[in-house]
């Protein structure tokens, strides 16, 4: 049977932990610092990895979501249509690729349209894509803390 | 160059140069020991170096303690801070060293000694100041990056109080334009220029390092922007002023110095403000939240500033800079310092990763501010 990834990980967390650790001298003061966020960030990664997969796969429908409500408002001069038709296209675009790399094409197309409104959008029309993008960034970004609760920075999520 | 204060605008561009090196190569102590001796060579001849040890605590840069041996004088310990390629900020050893030099018997800091403001014998620009006793949290905590949600708990909450107050105070009304600070530059052109000035700094480090594009801070920027606030009054801000960057004597309580003055510039007060008073640098327990685990609330920490400082906080100014603190520190944690990761430029990418995992916060943060600003772009 092959070594799971949970296995190899939670040998490391292991070896580190029981052997490294305990090894770094008293006054190894940045080495013992990194050695054990190296422990936390692997066994955050463990409680993460199973569902990892679906996690990323939601930020990318959730951005998705976004530039269509963005294309949905969006109104103005040539630049505004410009991005917006990129922004269309790219949404169109099914060629697969990995999830983080969609997400940052998605994003980059978002940006586009949120520039050229500031520079020829229709004030309402702006205003409007505005709101949409705080409320739905806002919705985003509550997934995302909790996410990252275990890393006990958060402590409207801990 | 873009328009913003000029030494940091030359920092700017600087830096696009070092984006194309090869990864970071941590210093060893047996290294540094050497670069020591020969930096110290003509400066404290006969000088011996010794007990070079790399410090734990900080997200930016190399920090190894040292003694110094001297034939006319006892042995004393030094700190030399040191520049990796990139970092989490980016910022300027000698404007460390000229504000340290400037804050010299005013409030309590670490005295700066030395300087190789270019990095001529340290492979990057380095600065070396005496070792100051203290410790920046509780021994009762093993493990806390960079001081985040420190606990002071009782009683030394109440002990720190009066002299955190002084400290801030004092920074605020020191007298800049008599001091010597010849590598700073005094926004005064216009109201608007030392906050303008700000924004544009920033803005760059968020151009030139985003690993994402992330809506939420694009609107923020805007936002910014388009309502920079008038300082009528501009004053030293030290701009990383909170719980965890200043050492203290467990037992009396007494501060020993305040540290992490890289980020400081002449600008507005408020945006001290709004940077201590984020949710991330305080603690909440049992449901009270505490500014530095310190001020059992915003208003409890406002109406002692104000008492200490003889200033009064301007509620639209405080609201823009809280925005613009929650825009600095994602720009930080999920632009300077994610960058500096994904290049191998850094000593400690994983803390950097680590605290990346921040950025949702402030996200979050900036789209609830923008919210309730009636201005939206």
């Amino acid at each position: 049977m092959n070594p799971s990834v949970h296995d190899r990980l939670s040998s490391v967390v292991r070896a580190l932990e029981g052997v490294v650790l305990p090894a770094l001298p008293a006054n190894a003061a940045l080495a013992r610092e990194q050695a054990m966020l190296s422990i936390g960030h692997i066994q955050i990664v463990l409680a993460q990895l199973d569902a990892t997969p679906a996690f990323e796969a939601e930020e990318v429908a959730d951005i998705e979501a976004m530039a269509q409500a963005v294309l949905g408002l969006a109104a103005g001069g040539k630049a505004t249509r410009a991005a917006a038709d990129a922004l269309r296209a790219t949404l169109a675009d099914s060629a697969p690729r990995p999830a983080r790399a969609r997400l940052e094409q998605v994003q980059d197309g978002i940006d586009a349209v949120l520039i050229a409104l500031a520079s020829d959008g229709d004030p309402a029309a702006q205003k409007a894509v505005s709101q949409q993008v705080l409320a739905l960034g806002a919705a985003r970004a509550a997934k995302d803390r909790a996410w990252f609760a275990a890393m006990g920075f958060d402590a409207g999520h801990s | 160059m873009i328009d913003t204060e000029p030494g940091l605008a030359r920092l700017l561009e600087e830096r696009k140069a070092r984006r194309r090196q090869p990864p970071y190569v941590p210093q060893a102590d047996d290294a540094v020991g050497g670069m020591l001796e020969a930096f110290l060579a003509d400066k404290v001849p006969g000088a011996r170096v010794s007990g070079v040890a790399r410090l734990g605590g900080g997200a930016s840069k190399e920090q190894f303690a040292f003694t110094l041996g001297r034939s006319d004088g006892p042995d004393q310990r030094y700190v030399l801070r040191m520049d990796p390629l990139e970092a989490i900020t980016e910022t300027s050893r000698e404007r460390e060293f000229d504000i340290l030099k400037a804050f010299e018997g005013v409030i309590p800091v670490p005295r700066p000694v030395w300087l190789d403001a270019e990095g001529k014998i340290f492979p990057r620009p380095a600065v070396i100041m005496e070792l100051v006793p203290g410790t920046p949290k509780p021994s009762t905590i093993t493990l806390s990056v960079t001081g985040l949600g420190t606990v002071l708990g009782d009683p030394l909450r109440g002990l720190i109080r009066p002299q955190y107050l002084d400290m801030l105070a004092r920074i605020h009304n020191f007298d800049w334009r008599a001091a010597h600070l010849p590598s700073y530059a005094a926004p005064t052109a216009d109201p608007k220029q030392p906050t303008r000035w700000l924004i544009q700094f920033w803005k760059e480090l968020l151009e030139q390092d985003a690993v994402a594009r992330e809506p939420v801070l694009r609107l923020a920027t805007q936002w910014l922007e388009a309502n920079v606030p008038d300082c009528p009054d501009p004053c030293i801000v030290h701009g990383d002023f909170r719980t965890g960057n200043y050492l203290f004597d467990e037992a009396t309580g007494k501060v020993s110095a305040l540290l992490d003055w890289e980020m400081s510039y002449i600008g507005d007060f408020h945006a001290d403000l709004g940077w201590l008073l984020q949710p991330v640098f305080g603690t909440r327990i049992d449901g009270v939240f505490r500014v530095s685990d310190i001020f059992e609330g915003e208003a409890d920490f406002i109406t002692a500033y104000e008492a200490a400082s003889g200033k009064t906080v301007d509620p639209v100014r405080l609201r823009y800079f809280k925005l613009f603190n929650a825009w600095k520190s994602y720009i930080l944690v999920s632009a300077l310092g994610m960058r500096a990761a994904r290049e191998k430029h850094n000593h400690q990418d994983v803390l950097l990763t680590f605290l990346a995992a921040t950025g949702p916060m402030f996200v979050a943060e900036l789209a609830n501010l923008l919210q309730a600003e009636g201005d939206l772009p």
